[in-house]
């Protein structure tokens, strides 16, 4: 007795499934639907709800789940591989936005203040001079030096051949203008 | 067939001749100059420096106008001893002072060979007689070809440009 009943409740609910969806379609491709939702929105309600939230676990819990299943490393990677990443930072970059906010932020205190605090700093100078230190650093400077000074003794050199042959030419020039007049003479 | 005309068709046959090895290139008074003149700066200054050490140990000590007098005797050898050695060392070894280093010249026989000590000393011994009157000892070096003063005369020597 009871098959034939389950298959009557079962086929009612499935219809009833399809009646709901097709309601809800209905619903959504109205011409009400939009300003419903606007109207929600714009609601004292929503923004409470919303306020709620934000205040509760709600937050914590979402942030606790995005780094447990490492969301964003699965959001990051396809884009990172497709370089759509870089073409959207390129976009960002170019864009007339980020120029116009680099500008202010070299005009703003907040950097001549950053600036002065570095200065300030401790830090900075033992790091300054750590790197000044650093093999990596007194190479360059000495390479550098040994390359000027080699570079100073080639045009040296250049100079100081010249020189010999113009001198030789100059001398043994003298010596026979003066040797010719005797020999008209 | 004239001459020129054989000359023309042995070079269309066997093709034009390798061109002669370039030869060693000699240096001139003004390069030679400023090498010794490096190498007086490097003698003079480390003679200078040793000497202001050594002067200063001395005058803790107290010693006789006598004994200053050998000093200065003794100091005066040294100094010749440095500067000969410094100049025969050299050349006797890699053919190059400091000074020649820098401005990429050698010492060498005429064949390309290496000097030995004793004709290294002569050089010095060459160098300094025709330093004496009025540096007339160089004045060779304009005249002849392969620029050669009294002391490569008298230590059969010549002052290349270096090739390495």
């Amino acid at each position: 007795m009871l098959g034939p009943l389950d298959a009557v409740v079962s086929r009612a609910s499935r219809l009833a499934s399809r009646v709901g969806l097709a309601a809800i379609d209905a619903a959504l491709d109205s011409r009400f639907a939009e300003e419903a939702v606007d109207r929600v929105l714009r609601s004292a309600l929503a923004e409470r709800a919303l306020r709620q939230a934000l205040a509760g676990a709600l937050i914590d819990v979402a942030g606790q789940d995005i780094a447990r299943r490492a969301v964003i490393e699965r959001i990051s990677e396809p884009l990172v591989a497709s370089g759509e990443l870089d073409r959207i930072v390129d976009s960002v970059l170019s864009s007339p936005a980020a120029e116009r906010m680099v500008v202010r932020l070299i005009d703003s205190p907040l950097l001549d203040e950053a600036v002065a605090r570095l200065l300030e700093s401790e830090e900075l100078w033992l790091l300054v001079d750590e790197i000044a230190r650093s093999p990596a650093v007194t190479e360059a400077i000495s390479k550098q030096g040994i390359s000027f000074a080699d570079q100073v003794a080639g045009a040296v050199r250049t100079r100081s051949l010249n020189a010999d042959d113009r001198l030789e030419l100059a001398v043994r020039g003298l010596v026979t203008r003066r040797r010719k007049p005797r020999q008209a003479q | 067939m004239t001459a020129i005309g054989a000359q023309d068709v042995a070079r269309r046959v066997h093709g034009t001749p390798p061109a002669e090895a370039a030869g060693p290139q000699y240096i001139g008074l003004i390069t030679r100059a400023i090498a010794f003149a490096i190498d007086a700066a490097i003698v003079n200054g480390v003679a200078a420096v040793t000497a202001a050490a050594v002067v200063l140990i001395l005058s803790l000590f107290p010693l006789s106008h006598d004994a200053r007098t050998v000093l200065v005797a003794v100091g005066g050898f040294v100094f010749f001893v440095w500067v000969v050695a410094y100049f025969a060392t050299f050349w006797a070894t890699t053919g190059q002072t400091p000074g020649n280093r820098v401005m990429r010249i050698r010492v060498t026989r005429p064949s390309g060979g290496r000097l030995r000590m004793r004709r290294a000393i002569v050089r010095v011994v060459g160098i300094t007689l025709a330093t004496i009157p009025l540096f007339a000892g160089f004045i060779p070096i304009l005249f002849t070809d392969r620029r050669r003063g009294l002391a490569d005369w008298m230590a059969d020597t010549v002052v290349v440009n270096d090739q390495v």
